[in-house]
């Protein structure tokens, strides 16, 4: 089996992981394009099946949070094809949004793996 | 319908003010709006109980946050902690400000170092100012905040580095 090692990435951004739930779910939702916040609230509920529900403050703290830490930018408005409501703010993942978020989804992917090692009772995704 | 959706989200504008006062500032108004989106969505998909159990999700939310920041206080060490908490019991800042601190480069978690902290309650205390402090990358971070969340003066913080007088660095 062929698994790629996620690029080095800056000390200062490995102190994030394991990351929280809500930056996990603003990175994971932003992977595949830039959203304005309430996309990527609506994103998050989709891709963890409902599990996950973050409100608007929770949101924007995380926003905000990531923002400052320059995991992701905000894209102008005019910018995003497709999508010209200028009263939003859309964001997307940075150069180092995405590395911190390969490592993460890396790190998981050593713990199933590790888990399935240990023959704990999980099942590979449908 | 309408007049319920307009209503929430203007008590809900209302109730931010549990947000530190930066998020308020940046992202207020995008807060507002999501959550007249999900009111729109709730009301369409559930009608008033979808509401209502929006409003439970966003109560619950906003006591966590002012809860979360009454926690925070709590890394103000020893007497210092005593003594704010009993001079402004209903004080609270805003932690993730960071644009203005104080760092003490040779500085230590000791109680040395809580001394100035405490004089500057004392001298700035009574009308409201507060310290917070933190450990990180092995010095000793004073942010300076008063207790409506703003950031002292630089003639404030200024004065608190003198107090200290032992190799300090003002970021702003």
């Amino acid at each position: 089996m062929v698994t790629m090692k996620p690029k080095r990435i800056p000390e200062d951004l490995q102190r994030l992981l394991p990351l929280t739930p809500a930056v996990f779910f603003v990175l994971f939702s932003l992977a595949d394009g830039q959203k304005h916040g309430y996309a990527i609230m609506q994103e998050t509920v989709a891709l963890s099946n409902g599990e996950v529900r973050m409100g608007p403050g929770t949101l924007y703290t995380t926003l905000q949070r990531v923002l400052d830490l320059s995991l992701i930018e905000e894209v102008a408005a005019s910018g995003v094809a497709g999508q010209n409501d200028s009263r939003r703010r859309y964001y997307r993942l940075t150069g180092n949004g995405k590395l911190l978020l390969e490592a993460e989804l890396s790190r998981m992917d050593s713990v199933v793996r590790l888990a399935r090692r240990k023959k704990l009772a999980l099942r590979p995704a449908e | 319908m309408e007049f319920l959706i307009r209503w929430s989200s203007w008590i809900y504008g209302c109730l931010l003010i549990a947000y530190p006062r930066e998020l308020r500032r940046r992202f207020g108004a995008d807060v507002i709006e999501v959550f007249e989106e999900q009111l729109c969505e709730a009301a369409m998909q559930c009608g008033r109980s979808g509401i209502v159990s929006l409003w439970c999700t966003a109560l619950w939310e906003l006591a966590s946050v002012a809860a979360s920041r009454l926690e925070s206080t709590t890394v103000i060490a020893g007497p210092c902690r005593f003594w704010f908490r009993r001079q402004s019991p209903g004080y609270f800042f805003d932690p993730s400000d960071n644009r203005f601190q104080i760092s003490i480069v040779k500085g230590g978690c000791t109680m040395r170092g809580q001394i100035p902290v405490a004089l500057f309650g004392i001298l700035f205390g009574r009308s409201g100012h507060c310290c917070w402090t933190s450990r990180s990358h092995q010095t000793l971070s004073y942010m300076a905040v008063d207790c409506h969340g703003d950031r002292l003066s630089a003639f404030h913080a200024l004065l608190l580095a003198q107090v200290w007088k032992n190799d300090a660095t003002v970021k702003t």
